[in-house]
């Protein structure tokens, strides 16, 4: 038996190993992946051609047409001042993902820096920034988000850096756990004793392996950004109106349920269905992506 | 070559301070093989990753009258200063080499990220000595291997790859921690050749780690055993197999066939050593091996045995040869 044949059958191994257990395995966290996936585009794509896709201006006030329920000139209705509901919603979802892409970028930033000092370095930074990483965990997110916006005004930009900021702690524990990880593989320690230097190390060896974890993290914030978004709007602390964010639409509509049951209806739809195409998407992903597949199947090259 | 006189290393644990490694000294001459053999928790990694300084401390300590590769002493060095040193004047290669290459990168790619760090060689010059590194270490078809990732490569093909990697390099010292123990025999067999043919052309000095006492009859001249984190015994190899003077040196020798003669022959029992390696934290006044010792004695368990050169290049710990 010579090293070839040996790499030969580990090949066939793999092939095996994909064709079964492996695919299966991974068929429910696929399906996921396709209805969170698909969901989430079509969100996207609302988002960004927006003016091309809604049948009005979302400020277009219809006086004649307050409160008209679903109909052929307004497929989702109207709203009290005679606003086309779905043209909102589709720039609403502009808002959202904007919200979502800028509190996610910012939320990244800081918690990937942060955490991969914490894990890399150690010793008393990493106890100092854990520390503080914990305790701002112990906020409910919402409420901080709400004190920061409180403290630095409304608007689009404000409530996003406030989210991205409040989410930084949960993607820095991700970040640091990762590269405690990583850290202690072997081929790190390699890398070590043949003279990389802790830079090139962080980079190639450890930065690698860290990107589908805060890929899953990052998706699940931006969910979360958009509640959040939302929360904000409706508690009339968030963006202002008449910006066509689902939240603040959902705040209008709480004043006349007894008029319209389409007002609140859609807006809510639209934050719960964006909301769990993200979580499907996160999820999806993270099965996907999950080092365990990875390492299971170098396992299964062996000898 | 390598120096090293009352080398030890303390790990700051919850249950106080052990000591892994206490007052080892040795040398290393250039071109030379070392063998070190102990059980399991002996603290023979635990050596060597303190020489290459690659320890977590805290919680480890490490104390030394003299640690000197080539007349440079390395506890002198700082964190940088020794970062150039590995990979280039010393080196390590370890147990698993199916964990330790990046499953993310070509080996051609990681073997050249040796010569780009060590020699400031271009891509393309880098990935053409890699190729070199790999024929060199008995890989056949290297250019096309170069482009393999870890995961397309058997067992045996991944510690050659290490191997190479090792000694791109081209250190005068490498540690080898059990290089072959996770291979099975036929590879083991093949990578063994290959250390040995690499230390007679190259003269690199190696530190050779095991438990099988096979593979220090195979190749090296000089063997430590280490018991508890002290050397107990230092000699040839040939006193190793011939003139075990260490009680436990013997119990190691039963615990293996004869090499060289037939089973059949009547050799005495072929034995585990009976009982257990005490626990760090938990060691007996005087000797750390009386417990085990079928040659105990009185004063064993009163006075700790110095290690002794009861003939010359021949070191043994113990009371029976006073
Ligand atoms: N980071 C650490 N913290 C505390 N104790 C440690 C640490 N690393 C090693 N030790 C202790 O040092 C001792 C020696 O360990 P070492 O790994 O050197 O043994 P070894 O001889 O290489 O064994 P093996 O043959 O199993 O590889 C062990 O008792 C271990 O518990
Ligand atoms: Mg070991």
């Amino acid at each position: 038996m010579t090293d070839q044949n040996v790499n030969v059958s580990g090949r066939l191994v793999v092939g095996r190993f994909r064709s079964a257990r492996f695919i299966s395995g991974r068929m429910a966290s696929n399906k996921m992946l396709m209805v969170g996936g698909v969901i989430v585009a079509v969100f996207t794509l609302m988002a960004i051609f927006a003016p091309w896709i809604a049948p009005y201006d979302p400020l277009e006030l219809h006086i004649k047409d307050r409160f008209s329920p679903p109909s052929a000139s307004f497929w989702l209705g109207t709203d009290n001042l005679g606003r086309d509901i779905l043209s909102r919603l589709i720039f609403g979802s502009r808002i959202s993902f904007q919200v979502g892409a800028i509190a996610v970028s910012i939320a990244i930033a800081g918690g990937v820096l942060i955490g991969a000092v914490a894990g890399f370095v150690g010793g008393i930074i990493d106890d100092i920034l854990m520390r503080i990483a914990d305790a701002l965990l112990a906020f409910p997110p919402l409420l901080l988000a709400l004190g920061l916006v409180a403290s630095i005004g409304p608007g689009l930009w404000t409530v996003s850096l406030a989210i991205g900021v409040v989410y930084i702690p949960r993607v820095a524990r991700v970040m640091r756990g990762s590269v405690l990880v990583e850290r202690k593989r072997d081929y790190v320690v390699a890398a070590r004793v043949l003279g990389q230097s802790p830079w090139k190390i962080l980079l190639f060896h450890i930065g690698p392996s860290t990107i589908s974890p805060i890929i899953v993290v990052a998706t699940i914030i931006f969910a979360l950004a958009i509640i959040i978004e939302a929360a904000l709007s409706f508690l009339g602390v968030g963006l202002v109106p008449p910006t066509p964010s689902w939240g603040i639409d959902l705040d209008v509509a709480r004043h006349y349920l007894h008029r319209s049951i389409w007002m609140p209806l859609f807006p809510g739809i639209a934050i719960s269905l964006a909301v769990l195409g993200l979580n499907l998407l996160g999820d999806g992903l993270r099965d996907y992506l999950d080092p365990r597949s990875y390492s299971t199947n170098a396992a299964n090259t062996g000898s | 070559m390598l120096t090293v006189r009352d080398l030890s290393v303390e790990f700051t644990t919850d249950r106080g301070v052990v000591t892994a490694v206490d007052r080892v000294s040795f040398s290393v001459d250039k071109g030379e093989m070392l063998g070190i053999v102990g059980e399991s928790g002996c603290g023979k990694s635990v050596l060597a990753r303190s020489i290459i300084r690659i320890l977590p401390m805290p919680p480890a300590r490490i104390r030394a009258g003299q640690l000197t590769l080539d007349g440079t002493n390395l506890l002198d060095l700082s964190e940088r200063e020794m970062q150039k040193l590995r990979g280039k004047a010393v080196t390590m290669i370890f147990q698993e080499p199916m964990t330790s290459l990046n499953p993310k990168f070509k080996v051609g790619y990681q073997i050249a990220e040796v010569f780009r760090k060590h020699f400031g060689l271009r891509s393309s010059e880098a990935i053409e000595r890699s190729v070199e590194m790999l024929a060199l270490v008995g890989i056949p078809d290297p250019e096309e291997r170069a482009k393999s990732y870890p995961f397309q490569l058997s067992g045996g093909m991944r510690q050659r790859v290490i191997i190479a990697m090792a000694l791109a390099g081209d250190p005068q010292l490498l540690l080898a921690d059990e290089p072959t123990t996770a291979l099975d025999v036929t590879i083991q067999a093949q990578i063994l050749d290959l250390i040995r043919e690499i230390n007679e052309r190259s003269g690199t000095s190696m530190i050779l780690i095991t438990h099988d006492l096979g593979v220090i009859a195979e190749l090296v001249q000089r063997v430590i055993v280490m018991y508890a984190g002290q050397i107990v015994e230092m000699t040839t190899t040939e006193n190793l197999f011939d003139r075990p003077l260490h009680p436990y040196t013997v119990g190691l020798r039963n615990s293996i066939p004869d090499i060289d003669s037939p089973v059949s022959k009547y050799d005495g029992p072929l034995n585990e050593i009976a009982g257990s390696v005490p626990a760090l934290d938990d060691l007996p006044i005087g000797c750390y091996f009386q417990g085990r010792c079928p040659k105990r004695m009185q004063v064993c368990a009163d006075r700790q045995p110095v290690l002794k050169e009861v003939s010359p290049g021949h070191h043994v710990r113990c009371w029976l040869n006073d």
